[in-house]
């Protein structure tokens, strides 16, 4: 009985169910009303995408333009360069590998004011030395004159300031007064500064550069006594060095420029002892087209006198005339107007280089080879990979002109990049 | 050997300054201000390092570049304002 209630009671469903049945339409007209409706809502889509796009446009626009009147963090920049190389001394010094990375944090304040600052990091005996290259900031007071305060690079000649990253310099090697181990001339000081350029008529120019800083201290005592050395910070004896450098462009291409720092060195019993450097630099930097490229060139000299003074040193006294003269040329070509590829990115280098030492140092007496008259002969290839990447290869001849054993002759393998 | 190189060296400077001679005996092309933008970036960018392409930075990070060039190289501001134009109109 319940089995036949059941049976009658589906067969009624399947009755009533018969005419919605009936007025379904077809699966395939379906497929194609799903189809149709798909369509539609891509062309919906894509048409409100074209009128946002430039609504989207503008507000990116208006964004960066408010963003760009405000300091903070989207006016900071990250560049900087780095190196690695490989170093092969031809006596029995180890060769080695070697690296250095330099950050440089720029950080534009306003139109007027800027805050530089780059680092290095370097390996150097097995440890990683952190050390800070420069910290300065900068007002632009006039059209001609800059204000900077911090620690800066000094406008000693033009190696320091200009020349010495190493995806800038031509070879991987320092001119000898410009070395930081055996060099005379400062790279940085901590200090002011106020410089600028300004024009002379025509297509002339002029740059300059006036500071004062804490100076360089002399050694007093050691093997090295009678040197001066440039990390002066705090300053040895509440006297500061000034100096400065102007610089003529007579035409684009070339540069003379002159350079000049007086400082109190010593302190206690040589606290009258007085110091002065003095460097003439030239720069010429063409494109030549009866030479098919880049002609660089490059000349500084430098001279470096400390007053008279005598120096004790292990019971034995000194004193010599502490003037102490170097100067290197340097000239490169880089075939860059003859449009071969390769050869266009290929540069040859050749750089002379010479540091005159006072005679009768604690230094030469004890430490036979240092502390006398040095040259270096440099010749080098590099490759360009890209404007601010390079590949060198150079190698050092040098040679002490006393006639005794000098540094060893080195090959030095260099990849630098600039970011 | 080495006075042969020393002489080599000295030859090189000499030649330098021959150069330069012949570069002082240039007419200027034009006064500084009729310079375009492309000239004084090509002038002042390349008299230290390669000039590199405007392509590199974006707009505001030029800003800050030419900012920290201008006084590194001391640009005229005139000098800068130009560069800084060439720059963000070629990038």
């Amino acid at each position: 009985m319940r089995a036949f209630t059941v049976l009658v009671m589906l067969g009624s469903g399947l009755l009533l169910m018969q005419p919605v049945l009936a007025q379904a339409p077809p699966e395939g007209e379906l497929r194609k009303r799903v189809q149709d409706l798909e369509g539609q809502v891509q062309d919906l889509r894509q048409e409100l995408e074209k009128k946002q796009a430039p609504t989207r446009q503008e507000f990116h626009l208006l964004r960066e333009a408010v963003e760009a009147l405000k300091p903070g963090l989207e006016n900071f920049l990250l560049t900087g360069y780095a190196f690695a190389e490989f170093r092969e001394p031809e006596g029995d010094e180890d060769s080695t590998f070697a690296t250095n990375f330099n950050p440089i944090f720029l950080w534009k304040l306003g139109e007027r004011l800027l805050f530089e600052a780059e680092m290095e990091i370097e390996i150097e005996d097995g440890e990683t030395e952190v050390g800070l290259e420069y910290a300065q900031i900068l007002y632009i007071v006039h059209d001609y004159v800059t204000v900077g305060v911090g620690k800066f690079l000094l406008p000693a000649g033009i190696f320091p300031e200009r020349l010495h990253p190493a995806w800038i310099t031509k070879l991987p090697t320092f001119p000898l007064p410009f070395q930081h181990h055996g060099g005379i001339v400062p790279f940085t000081d901590v200090g002011a500064q106020v410089r600028g350029g300004f024009p002379l008529g025509g297509v002339a120019k002029a740059n300059y550069a006036i500071y004062v800083t804490n100076g360089p201290r002399l050694l007093t005592t050691g093997h090295h006594a009678g040197e001066l050395r440039f990390d002066n910070t705090p300053d040895n004896n509440n006297s500061k060095a000034v100096g400065g450098r102007i610089g003529l462009l007579p035409i684009p291409a070339l540069e003379v420029g002159f350079s000049y720092q007086w400082a109190e060195v010593g302190d206690g019993t040589f606290s009258d002892i007085d110091a002065d450097l003095i460097i003439a630099d030239l720069s010429f930097v063409r494109d030549a087209e009866f030479l098919g490229g880049r002609v660089d060139l490059r000349f500084e000299w430098v001279r470096q006198k400390i007053d008279d003074a005598v120096y004790t040193v292990d019971d034995e006294a000194f004193a010599f005339d502490n003037e102490k003269k170097g100067w290197y040329v340097q000239i490169a070509y880089r075939p860059t107007l003859l449009a071969i590829p390769i050869l266009e990115n290929l540069e040859g280098v050749f750089r002379y280089t010479r540091l005159d030492w006072a005679e009768g140092t604690p230094l030469e007496e004890e430490e036979p080879g240092e502390g006398v008259d040095r040259e270096q002969f440099s010749i080098g290839l590099n490759y360009w990979l890209m404007p601010s990447a390079v590949v060198k290869i150079a190698y050092n001849i040098n040679d002490n002109l006393d006639g005794a054993a000098g540094e060893d002759n080195l090959l030095v393998i260099q990849v630098a990049y600039g970011f | 050997m080495k006075a042969c190189i020393r002489r080599m060296a000295l030859s090189l400077l000499v030649s330098g300054l021959f150069v330069f001679l012949l570069a002082a005996l240039e007419r200027p092309v034009s006064a500084q201000q009729n310079k375009s933008g492309a000239q004084i970036w090509a002038e002042n960018c390349g008299r230290c390092h390669n000039v590199r392409s405007p392509k590199e930075r974006s707009d505001r990070q030029w800003e800050i570049i030419v900012l920290h060039m201008r006084t590194r190289a001391n640009l005229l501001a005139q000098e800068a304002k130009k560069i800084l134009e060439f720059l963000q109109q070629s990038n």
